[in-house]
């Protein structure tokens, strides 16, 4: 057998391929709170929340309407999306005025709040959610072998995360994005509606976690505890790339993915601290993150 | 058509930045076609009468008529869209934009804005600029133009310039003041703040003084030359 680094290489592949997917995972959810955090400057924790709320829509849209993937790939995160549009109009926006801690605990509590509801009625054990058809079987690449839906799952999460960076940062909507984060008031004085921008953006960004959240279904089982896990490591990447850039939740998404699979692969024992491990050492380095700027 | 209506009429104007009381009842008005000044001191409430007009002192009452239209409890975009513009006195250029993205910003809100060519004509330095990766890479002057160029674009009639020579060297501040008699002389009314008391003085039709708040003194254009002592005494030149 073919080995690299004294390491059975389809082994090491394999790793490999688990972290990137779920780098693709890492990057979807930073690149939301990041767009979140950036625009309406709040730390959205109700966003794990959210994530499993989209693999649940798509999950009930099956079981009870029979509503297949690839429309729930579309119409979960549109639900989730509109969930959160409402969440900001009725609640968030009435915060905007005070310390921004109290947006931190108000989605801290609308996290516990959501998930559980779906405990209440689900129980923590999970649900199985078939992959399409057309993604089911895999391709032997040689060195290894890539089931076609995880192929997919990574190739799916890096358009959209190219598209969100796209858009934010080479169309006219994106420069009164980016503009509205270091000056709202003033991009409002242009006759800009900032606060809609706000609404949008936050069903924009919890739409992101939605989308992820069908991408993992067919992965993982649906659980209403599914988000808990991924947040607390989604948001140790943001802090290591930086709270509100958009490039850097990205980046760092994917290569948390890839070290954490590397670590797997070499040292077992440390696969699932690495993560802190390396915010800790970015912290003393560099506090605002990677690809942070310093706040005044 | 009726010219006695000032484009803008301000009466018992009242501002609070929380506890304090900022504005103790500004009182003025702004023609059609005329360059009005405010002077005062530091911390008199020039900016702050700006900042009120465009909506973004949330704490204020009184009323502000444009075109005989109540804007005192409009929200910022919704003034705006009405035909006001503001350059605001730190210039607020976006370092994340480009400059060409920063000029284009403000949406157009009215028709009879300046096209990009007047208004390269106007500003030569920014056309060379306009390919900048960051407005925050261009120099003071440069970044005062674009912050007065971009709000040219919109349609807005009434322009709000929060000190616009603030901190240039004086070839920049003689560019602007070209600048912003060919504006006038394009029709625009212009509402100038400035310390810069011999720029507003060249500039201006009419100059209120601001004192604690309040609108202590006017003159005319033909008044300065008579009443100077009477002025610096009260901007403490
Ligand atoms: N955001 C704020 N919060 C609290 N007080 C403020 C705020 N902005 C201004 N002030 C106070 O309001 C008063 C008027 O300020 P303003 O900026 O309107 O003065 P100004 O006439 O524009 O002065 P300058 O010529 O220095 O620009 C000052 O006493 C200032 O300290
Ligand atoms: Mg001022």
């Amino acid at each position: 057998m073919q080995e690299l680094l004294g390491i059975p290489s389809p082994l090491l592949f394999g790793q490999l391929l688990i972290g990137l997917i779920n780098g693709a995972f890492y990057a979807l959810l930073s690149l939301g709170l990041a767009v979140i955090f950036g625009v309406l400057n709040v730390i959205n924790f109700a966003h794990g929340a959210l994530y499993m709320m989209g693999a649940f829509v798509a999950w009930l849209l099956l079981t009870y309407l029979g509503i297949g993937y690839w429309p729930a790939l579309v119409v979960a995160p549109l639900i989730v999306g509109a969930v959160g549009i409402l969440i900001e109009r009725t609640m968030l926006s009435r915060l905007y005025d005070l310390d921004h801690l109290y947006g931190l605990l108000f989605t801290f509590g609308l996290a516990l709040i959501i998930e559980g509801t779906f405990i209440n009625f689900y129980g923590v054990s999970g649900q199985p959610y078939a992959p399409p058809q057309v993604l089911t079987g895999g391709y032997n690449l040689g060195f290894m072998f890539l089931p076609a839906y995880r192929g997919w799952v990574i190739v799916a999460s890096l358009l959209v995360c190219f598209g969100t960076w796209l858009l934010i940062e080479r169309t006219r909507l994106g420069s009164y994005l980016r503009a509205a984060v270091e000056r709202p008031d003033l991009v409002r004085a242009f006759g800009i509606n900032v606060p809609l921008m706000m609404t949008l953006t936050y069903g924009f960004g919890v739409a992101l976690a939605g989308f992820a959240g069908v991408l993992a279904a067919p992965l993982y089982t649906v659980s209403p505890i599914m988000g808990q896990n991924l947040i607390i490591v989604v948001f140790a990447i943001v802090v290591i790339g930086g709270l509100g850039s958009i490039l850097g939740s990205i980046v760092t998404g994917l290569g948390i993915g890839l070290i954490e699979g590397l670590t797997r692969t070499f040292y077992p024992e440390a696969s699932s601290t690495v993560v802190f491990v390396i915010m800790a050492i970015v912290l003393i380095i560099r506090p605002h993150g990677l690809f942070g700027r310093p706040r005044e | 058509m009726s010219n006695a209506q000032p484009l803008l009429r301000i009466r018992d104007l009242n501002a609070w930045y929380g506890e304090s009381h900022i504005l103790h009842g500004i009182d003025f008005e702004v023609n059609r076609g005329e360059v009005v000044s405010l002077l005062g001191r530091n911390g008199a409430g020039k900016t702050t009468t700006l900042r009120a007009i465009m909506g973004l002192v949330p704490q204020r009452v009184g009323s502000i008529a444009f075109e005989g239209t109540e804007i005192g409890a409009m929200k910022p975009e919704r003034i705006a869209r009405r035909g006001i513009a503001y350059c605001p006195e730190e210039r607020g250029v976006f370092a994340s934009l480009t400059v060409e993205e920063n000029l284009m910003l403000p949406p157009v809100v009215q028709d009879g804005g300046l096209g990009l060519d007047e208004i390269f004509e106007l500003f030569p330095n920014l056309e060379e600029r306009r390919k900048g990766a960051s407005g925050a890479r261009l120099s003071g002057g440069e970044q005062q133009m674009l912050a007065i160029a971009r709000i040219l674009r919109t349609g807005a009639k009434l322009l709000l310039l929060d000190e616009p020579t603030e901190g240039l060297a004086p070839v920049i501040v003689h560019q602007i003041g070209a600048s912003v008699e060919r504006l006038r002389e394009r029709g625009f009314t212009i509402l100038l703040v400035e310390q810069n008391f011999h720029f507003a003085a060249r500039l201006a039709d009419r100059h209120y003084v601001i004192e604690h708040g309040r609108v202590v003194e006017r003159f005319a254009r033909g008044d300065i030359r008579e009443r100077m002592g009477e002025l610096y005494e009260l901007l403490g030149v």
